[in-house]
């Protein structure tokens, strides 16, 4: 979880008001950096250090305009700048192309969709059976501890993933379904 | 691109077990289909929200509780559950259930990894398009794998894992009855598994609780190697021979029905999925068909079997005269097949004799050349191997060749450009003496990507020796 702490002046009312609206845009702005730096373990910091640079710039933020491209565009490129140092030392190289592209498509989600998704996806969790329930969580507790995977749930590694890869199709479309019958766009 | 295989990158990718190509070709995808990118951000949110979820869940918890304890007790409010299973709230559940899931959680029947730089293709008796189906990494019963190049793991759901090098060909016919029509395979059957069998087109290998290894080639016979345990083996030719082979030993399977003893060879299976590429053959030759395909300056014989010029004889090392040792992709020793090798030079002659062939390289690769070398009667003999691209050459020194005992060297190229290269062995006019020749058999050149290093750490391409 990413923890904003700020320094403000309490009888601020425009300091308050913007750490409501950076607040409200934190899962967002993670949907964001989530998207273009898929299966990064480094998207927590990218986004502290997205809020830094959002609240030390604003001043420059006149409340006119929308809060959400402005974030987004600090957020972006904060995106760009992590990858352009660390692209050297990853197996895949995410293309510019392609950051961009996620950056665009993500621009016109709404902050309230993600709410939604949260709910349908604590329900639809429920929903799964036991053992996928714990395999799916075991996955998201420790990326990296595989062989601790292999020996709790008795599967190979290659079952693990497989099996990983049906529980999240079934859990998307849960959410999906749900986001329709509540009369949601997804 | 089909809906599946859109998805299956896409997880891939999350869990960061994507090639570039494969993602190169994601990225292409997702920008040119809108709806693409909507699964894919679709993908990304619930990964998202997993691990808010996740940690929204250790903060309710306070305090993290073991998994194993929390599936054993779980476990026993299901049986709890299962016993009241008469009344009607159990059954509007399962419906209820039946709304968002449907019940298709078991593991495959086998599931598999490869090693980087795999070449492999998969087809399914009930698919219809073998490229989807490859990002699956799954068989059932009827799927048929293709490797042209690499190592597969297997592992299949009752426990058994197998590591598979090619090239290879296999088809799962049972859930626990593999056919293998060629490849080296090395098998682990745990206990409850005992009874699984591995077929060739020439015998039946069935586990009696064991490790074990299965050789099946179009240019050899079969071959069953027993690590541990015990195997039972019946040959499916006209005399059928059965037996049951015990750990440390190892059986030919005959042409004619026969178990041949043969001896056991560890080196030859891979017992675990390698985590880098493994060099691929890009020429190899026993000289077992009359070195075809190279051309001969000077005097240069291809022989089969003994070697014998005016009624003399040398004894080198091995069955009959040629070299008993071939090389694997890595450099290693096999067993050699066939019983041919090249002879250089003869009887006094001066001139220099060679053979050379040409080896399309590429640039951005290396090449190793492996080769097996002796003298006939004395240790005069001195062989030069080289590999030339236009003004660019690896050699090996002047390689003073052993009286009659097959030895090994090895060289590597790295090419500054693609095209035809001038793989080449001469005597350098050493065949000077009387009936005195040199020897040279199990040629292999071998290729893998070849990564750039430091300017301080680079090697010198244009005189590499090595033995």
């Amino acid at each position: 979880m990413v923890v904003i702490i700020v320094e403000t002046s309490p009888s601020s009312e425009n300091s308050a008001d913007f750490i409501r609206l950076l607040t409200a845009y934190q899962p967002a702005l993670r949907g964001l950096v989530a998207a273009m730096l898929p299966g990064s373990q480094d998207i927590d910091d990218i986004l502290q250090d997205t809020n830094v640079v959002i609240w030390e710039k604003r001043n420059s933020y006149d409340g006119e305009a929308e809060f959400k491209p402005w974030a987004y565009g600090i957020a972006r490129n904060k995106v760009r700048q992590y990858w352009a140092h660390k692209k050297q030392q990853m197996c895949v190289n995410l293309s510019d192309e392609f950051l961009d592209a996620v950056a665009d498509a993500r621009q016109i989600d709404h902050s309230d969709d993600f709410s939604k998704k949260r709910v349908a996806l604590t329900q639809c969790l429920e929903q799964l059976k036991l053992r996928d329930r714990e395999l799916i969580y075991a996955c998201y507790e420790a990326r990296e501890g595989l062989d601790s995977r292999v020996r709790k749930f008795e599967l190979t590694a290659a079952s693990i993933r497989v099996t990983t890869h049906r529980i999240r199709k079934k859990l998307r479309k849960c959410v999906e379904r749900r986001i329709l019958w509540q009369g949601g766009g997804v | 691109m089909k809906q599946e295989l859109l998805e299956s990158l896409i997880q891939n990718l999350i869990d960061g077990a994507l090639t570039q190509d494969q993602f190169d070709r994601l990225d292409f995808e997702l920008r040119s289909t809108p709806a693409s990118m909507a699964t894919y951000l679709a993908y990304v949110d619930l990964d998202n929200m997993m691990v808010l979820e996740l940690e929204e869940r250790h903060h309710n918890l306070g305090s993290v509780v073991p998994i194993e304890r929390i599936i054993r007790r779980q476990k026993r409010r299901m049986l709890r559950t299962a016993l009241l299973a008469a009344a009607a709230v159990v059954l509007l559940s399962l419906i209820g259930m039946q709304l968002f899931f449907i019940d298709t959680t078991l593991p495959p029947t086998l599931a598999f990894q490869t090693s980087p730089g795999t070449h492999f293709t998969i087809t399914h008796a009930k698919a219809a398009d073998a490229e989807d189906q490859s990002f699956s990494q799954q068989m059932e019963k009827g799927s048929r794998l293709q490797m042209s190049h690499g190592v597969v793991e297997l592992s299949f759901s009752s426990g058994v894992k197998s590591i598979i090098t090619g090239p290879a060909d296999i088809t799962l016919h049972e859930d626990d009855v593999l056919f293998l029509n060629h490849g080296i395979a090395w098998f682990h059957v745990p206990e409850n598994a005992i009874g699984f069998q591995v077929k060739t087109r020439n015998a039946v290998v069935t586990d009696l609780g064991t490790e074990f290894g299965v050789i099946s080639s179009n240019d050899r016979l079969d071959e069953v190697h027993v690590f541990d345990g015990k195997v039972e083996v019946v040959n499916r030719n006209s005399l059928r021979h059965k037996e049951v082979i015990t750990a440390k030993h190892a059986r030919i399977v005959g042409a004619a029905g026969r178990l041949k003893v043969t001896p056991l060879r560890v080196a030859d299976f891979r017992k675990s999925l390698p985590t880098h590429d493994i060099p691929m053959i890009v020429f190899q030759d026993q000289f077992n068909s009359e070195g075809s395909g190279w051309e001969i300056e000077g005097k240069v014989r291809f022989v089969s079997g003994a070697y014998e010029v005016d009624s003399c004889r040398i004894n080198t090392d091995g069955e009959d005269d040629h070299s008993g040792v071939h090389f694997n992709s890595e450099g290693r020793e096999i067993s050699a097949l066939g019983n041919g090798y090249m002879v250089l030079g003869h009887d006094s002659r001066p001139a220099v004799n060679a053979v050379s062939t040409k080896i399309l390289v590429k640039r951005g690769k290396s090449y190793t050349v492996y080769f097996r070398y002796t003298g006939s009667h004395n240790s005069a003999h001195r062989v030069t191997a080289s590999l030339t691209l236009g003004a660019e050459t690896s050699r090996t020194g002047e390689l003073q060749a052993p009286e009659a005992s097959w030895k090994s060297a090895s060289f590597l190229f790295i090419p500054e450009a693609s095209g035809e290269a001038i793989l080449k062995f001469e005597d350098t006019g050493s065949s000077q003496g009387a009936k005195a020749d040199l020897l040279i058999d199990s040629v292999v050149v071998a290729s893998r990507l070849h990564h750039k290093r430091s300017p301080v750490d680079a090697t010198d391409s244009d005189q590499r020796q090595q033995e």
